[in-house]
């Protein structure tokens, strides 16, 4: 007898599946070459030291292959790609000065609602720019800096030297090479000495333009004894023909420090999602991601925390959805470079239609990582047998002073679970539903509590029973 | 003499390039003088059919090929010294296990051996495969094990290499299990310099199980590679994948564990699990447990431990006056015998202890 | 006046953060039987296992003495070789151990001397049969599928090989038979002389039956509430600690 198989919804996409006519100021070709990242460079008028940095990212760019592992990126044509869409806006501080088309997708998405409510502070990128940046008042008067990375460039140009693109180098991979030959947008978030952000910053990005690229870049900077938590949302409308997403992401954590780092992310299915981002933990510093991965058509994307100083902490926690034709691969990765250091990595995913959740990580333990701890767990739903998940962790231990615990599991809702719930009243499409959402409960309860609601609105868990 | 050197992957699915874990590069060696070397003899029943040529044999699908790729294969065909077929007949159970002695010294000091046990419907039987060789002597094993489980049958195959510390071994296993039967193989990787060994077990039939126990030892200077991998093809299949490893000194090893459910596979189980105790502050411990999976309707596992013991037992052994390195010590031997007991002889098993014993004593 | 055995000077002790020994104060001299009680989750393992140096628990303010020396610090490994004993209210299961392998190791370390293999199986064989346990456990791994009470006895034979100065026994006796107390509590006399002591910690009192106590001790949040003689189990089995605590 063939057993009865619960079906999932795939994730209800439709809130974020509009698009507007595509009204861009300025656009470059398609293709890269060192005239278009020239002519990038000149457009947002940057130093010298920028534009070199940019060339020499291309150069690396076209000699790196790209990685021998992971999804297949064949059907990636850079030359179909569009590399910069600006908007035909400058950056505002007033949603009521922002195009009214823009500011209505934004208020589509809950964005000013949500700056309203709940939020310290909001950056919203359209396509290749920041339009719109604000933070609450007496945040400034705190020394809290929060803008768009162009500005950055301009106004806070020595930090932004020192530290640009230094812990994600271009010679990283092929795409963070790409981005840094092209990067545009993203914010710059500095948190000075002491200062204790209460609520959240969050940066929203939306990717309009079809066959386009966005590579905004995020550079925080979380000083001494200070804290934040930092937001970033992602999404586009679908199209037929494949977006790019090359961001990068770079988190200095100084001692004593806590940065936590929210991202949910649901580009549409025809956006291949290639995203580096990367956090340097000092002395008793602590860096919190929490990951959320449902939407593109490819992810690759592993946040990594280089434990530099006596004490650091990270905590990974994720969730990844593939549904139908998608191919997530998605993970963390830890390096324990000073004593007692410890990690955790907690990860779910749920495969179903075809889709392909694919958990990968590294956990490294250095020689000089004496009593330092790492536990990882990661769980795997599989809701039919048309979908695949795989578990591929690396650990390479090179202390013996150490406690290092891995567990891993792959399976589907549990009959006796479902059994179980039925003989107390559920019915049984109820107690399935129920399993999932328990399933990813562990995430959803580290999300602000709107991100909670939005993603259980994104697992719009519609479950029907089906007699296979 | 002949050599091959060759890369050969084996990682099932590649990871980060950088991590140096995907692939392992190897230089085999041919024998100068064929018949005789490594001085094997075989102790068996008289039920039990022995050739030493595998005339008309059909493979069929060969589950080694994942570890030895079509050179490497055929560089064996072509230099092996021992060339073993070993049948166990239908429904036969063979009381004692069938060992097959290796011993290496100064006059035979390359080994390409070349095995294919074939178990009959319903039949019964441990083989014990035992390399040793004479210290001091660079000895050189290459080695390729084959076996057919047929239906109902149970084989447990029982690989011991305690080669010298200089010697070199390379080494890999390939079984496919039929419905109901049953394969537990059993690895003793406690010598050798640079020991590389491999195992590919395909769970063909329905119900079929298959059981991986692997001890390994590293002293000195040894480094380990290792990858294992069950392969879940059949309905309601079961596999059980155990690893205890001790490091001492400066030694370094890889460990790769794959748990396959491929589609197709559903009802099936599986659970790897390995733990490792570091007993010396200049070990690198390396471990990839994979788990694919393409069915639904399976349940897969993995465990994976690494660093201390808990502390609770630790403080149990102290507590009665034994110190922590020796409590350490005390419970790397057990986590081995529990394997090691596996082990259907009595002199194989003393012997392997007494060489723990011995490493841990010097290494600890 | 015999110089003091064990002297528990303001102990405090946490566990991840949580208070659980609020100053505890004890003094135990040769030849004396104490006995420890209170309510369920007053801290009495607690107690024992901090005493024991269980690595788990934090030492905030306070410290331990064994014959006069501190060792607040010191190791389970180093304590137990000065002589210290605990029998463990939840022993642990360690597979791959036979009983004899661990019990021949631990009497190696305990004593400082070599152990002969034949003379220590002789020992072991009487002692277990002191203790109703068949030979066969010595074979089997420690404590892994033993019964609550098998453990129980498997710990008193370890307190009988060893032979300690001080043997704390945590609720030794609950999970045993009426001829298990009464066994284990004749081996605990067996062991019993003018030179060491015993701190028994209970619920029942029925392991006190052979082995008349000098001292009760009541604890209550991680404090010893009070001191008295034997005559207090009496008021304690008659009204309950309440009547004791208040
Ligand atoms: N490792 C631990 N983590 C958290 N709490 C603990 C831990 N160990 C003990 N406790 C708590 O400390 C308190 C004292 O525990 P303890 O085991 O010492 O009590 P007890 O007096 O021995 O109780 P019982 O009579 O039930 O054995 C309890 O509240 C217990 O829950
Ligand atoms: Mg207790």
């Amino acid at each position: 007898m063939e057993k009865q198989k619960t079906r999932v919804d795939d994730i209800n996409r439709e809130r974020f599946d509009f698009r507007d006519a595509d009204k861009s100021g300025y656009k470059t070709g398609k293709g890269l070459t060192a005239d278009i990242v020239t002519e990038i460079s000149k457009m947002k008028n940057e130093p010298a030291w920028m534009l070199k940095h940019r060339l020499r990212s291309l150069e690396i760019y076209h000699r790196t292959p790209l990685p021998a592992w992971g999804p297949p990126l064949g059907k990636l044509n850079m030359d179909e790609i569009v590399t910069y869409v600006k908007p035909d806006t400058g950056l505002k501080s007033d949603w009521n000065e922002v195009p009214e088309y823009i500011k209505n997708t934004f208020e589509r998405l809950g964005i000013p609602k949500a700056e309203r409510e709940s939020l310290a502070g909001v950056g919203a990128q359209y396509d290749s720019e920041v339009v719109y940046h604000n933070i609450r008042r007496e945040l400034l008067s705190q020394g809290v800096i929060y803008t768009d990375m162009e500005t950055a460039v301009q106004e806070h140009e020595d930090i932004v030297k020192e530290l640009f693109m230094k812990l994600v180098p271009p010679q990283d991979h092929k795409f963070a090479a790409l981005h840094g030959a092209v990067w545009s947008g993203g914010s710059y978030v500095y948190v000075p000495e002491g200062v204790r952000l209460a609520i959240p910053l969050q940066s929203y990005f939306r990717l309009n333009a079809p066959g386009a690229g966005q590579f905004e870049h995020t550079l925080i900077v979380v000083e001494k004894g200070a804290s934040v938590h930092f937001i970033e949302g992602c999404s586009a409308p679908k199209y037929n023909v494949l977006n790019l997403h090359a961001g990068c992401v770079e988190l200095y954590v100084r001692e004593g420090a806590t940065l936590r780092y929210s991202t949910i992310e649901n580009w549409s299915k025809n956006m291949m999602n290639l995203n580096t981002k990367r956090a340097l933990v000092e002395k008793n510093a602590t860096i919190e991601w929490i990951s959320g991965t449902f939407g593109s058509n490819t992810t690759m994307l592993y946040p990594s925390s280089i434990l530099k100083g006596e004490g650091a902490r990270s905590t990974f926690t994720g969730i990844t959805f593939a549904g139908n034709g998608q191919h997530l691969d998605t993970g963390a990765k830890v390096v324990h470079a000073a004593p007692n250091t410890s990690s955790t990595v907690s990860s779910r995913s749920i495969s179903k239609d075809g889709g392909i959740a694919v958990y990968r990580s590294v956990i490294n333990i250095l020689q000089n990582a004496s009593e330092s701890k790492s536990s990882i767990v990661c769980e795997s739903l599989m809701m039919d047998s048309v979908s695949r998940s795989d578990t591929i962790p690396v650990m390479d231990i090179r202390n013996d002073r150490v406690d290092i615990g891995h567990e891993a599991k792959i399976g589907r809702i549990s009959d006796a679970a479902i059994f179980y719930l039925m003989t107390r009243g559920l019915p049984e499409e109820e107690a399935k539903a129920m399993i999932v959402r328990g399933f990813v409960e562990p995430i959803a309860k580290e999300l602000p509590l709107e991100y909670a609601v939005e993603m259980n609105r994104l697992i719009s868990l519609e479950l029907e029973g089906t007699i296979g | 003499m002949r050599q091959l050197a060759a890369t050969i992957n084996r990682m099932p699915v590649n990871t980060w390039r950088r991590l140096d874990v995907n692939e392992a590069e190897l230089v085999m060696r041919g024998p100068d003088k064929k018949p005789g070397a490594g001085g094997a003899n075989i102790q068996a029943s008289g039920q039990i059919q022995i050739r030493q040529n595998f005339e008309g044999l059909d493979f069929g699908e060969d589950a080694a090929k994942l570890f030895v790729p079509a050179e490497m294969g055929a560089f064996i065909d072509e230099h092996t010294n021992r060339r073993h077929f070993i049948r166990i007949p239908n429904d036969h159970t063979e009381q004692e296990p069938i060992v097959l002695a290796m011993r290496l010294n100064g006059e035979n000091q390359v080994l390409v051996d070349d095995v294919v046990i074939e178990a009959g419907e319903g039949s019964n039987a441990a083989v014990i495969l035992h390399y040793t060789s004479e210290n001091g002597v660079p000895a050189y094993h290459c080695g390729r094990t084959r076996l057919i489980v047929h239906r109902n049958a149970r084989v447990k195959l029982v690989k011991v290499q305690m080669l010298g510390s200089e010697a070199a071994h390379a080494d890999a296993i390939g079984g496919h299990v039929q419905e109901g039967a049953q394969l537990d193989v059993i690895i003793a990787e406690l010598g050798a310099a640079r020991p590389l060994s491999g195992c590919n077990l395909v769970l063909d039939g329905e119900g079929a199980g298959a059981g991986l126990d692997v001890v390994y030892l590293g002293d000195g200077r040894r480094s380990l590679d290792m990858s294992y991998r069950v392969e879940h093809r059949g309905r309601a299949t079961v596999s059980d994948i155990c690893a205890k490893g001790i490091l001492l000194e400066r030694s370094k090893k890889v460990f790769r564990d794959t748990l396959d459910f491929v589609r197709g596979a559903s009802g099936s189980k599986g659970r790897e699990e390995e733990s490792v105790l570091m007993l010396s502050p200049e070990v690198r411990n390396i471990s990839v447990p994979l788990l694919l999976c393409g069915e639904d309707d399976v349940e897969g596992e993995h465990a994976m431990t690494s660093g201390r013991p808990d502390e609770r037992i630790l403080f149990y052994l102290m507590s009665r006056g034994i110190n922590e390195l020796a409590a350490k010590k005390l419970l790397a031997q057990a986590a081995f015998s529990s394997i090691i007991e596996k082990i259907p002889d009595a002199a194989v098993r003393n012997e392997i202890l007494g060489t723990v014993h011995k490493s841990i004593e010097r290494g600890g | 006046m015999p110089k003091n055995l064990l002297s528990i000077k303001n102990l405090c002790a946490s566990v991840d953060g949580k208070r659980i020994l609020n100053g505890v104060n004890m003094e135990i001299c040769p030849g004396e039987v104490h006995v420890l009680m209170g309510p369920n989750g007053a801290g009495k393992s607690t107690l024992a296992n901090v005493v024991m140096g269980d690595p788990r628990y934090r030492v905030d303010a306070g410290a331990v003495f064994f014959e006069g020396e501190d060792i607040t610090g010191e190791k389970p490994d180093t304590r137990a070789r000065r002589g210290m004993f605990l029998s463990f209210q939840a022993p642990e299961e360690i597979p791959g151990i036979t009983v004899e392998n661990f019990l021949r190791a631990a009497k190696a370390a305990y004593s400082g001397e070599d152990v002969k293999l034949l003379p220590f199986r002789k020992e072991l064989r009487a002692k277990m049969s002191e203790l109703e346990m068949e030979p066969s456990y010595a074979a089997r791994y420690l404590n892994v599928g033993f019964s609550g009470g098998e453990k129980k006895k498997n710990e008193i034979l370890q307190m009988a090989v060893l032979n300690p100065k001080l043997a704390i026994l945590d609720e030794t006796d609950s999970g045993l038979d009426i001829d298990a107390v009464k066994t284990i509590s004749e081996s605990v006399h067996r062991y019993k002389n003018e030179t060491n002591a015993v701190l028994i910690i209970t619920h029942i009192t029925r392991i006190l039956q052979r082995l008349p106590a000098d001292y009760i001790h009541i604890m209550s949040d991680g404090r010893i509430v009070r001191t008295s003689d034997a005559s207090l189990i009496e008021e304690i089995s008659r009204g309950g600690f309440a009547s004791v605590l208040g």
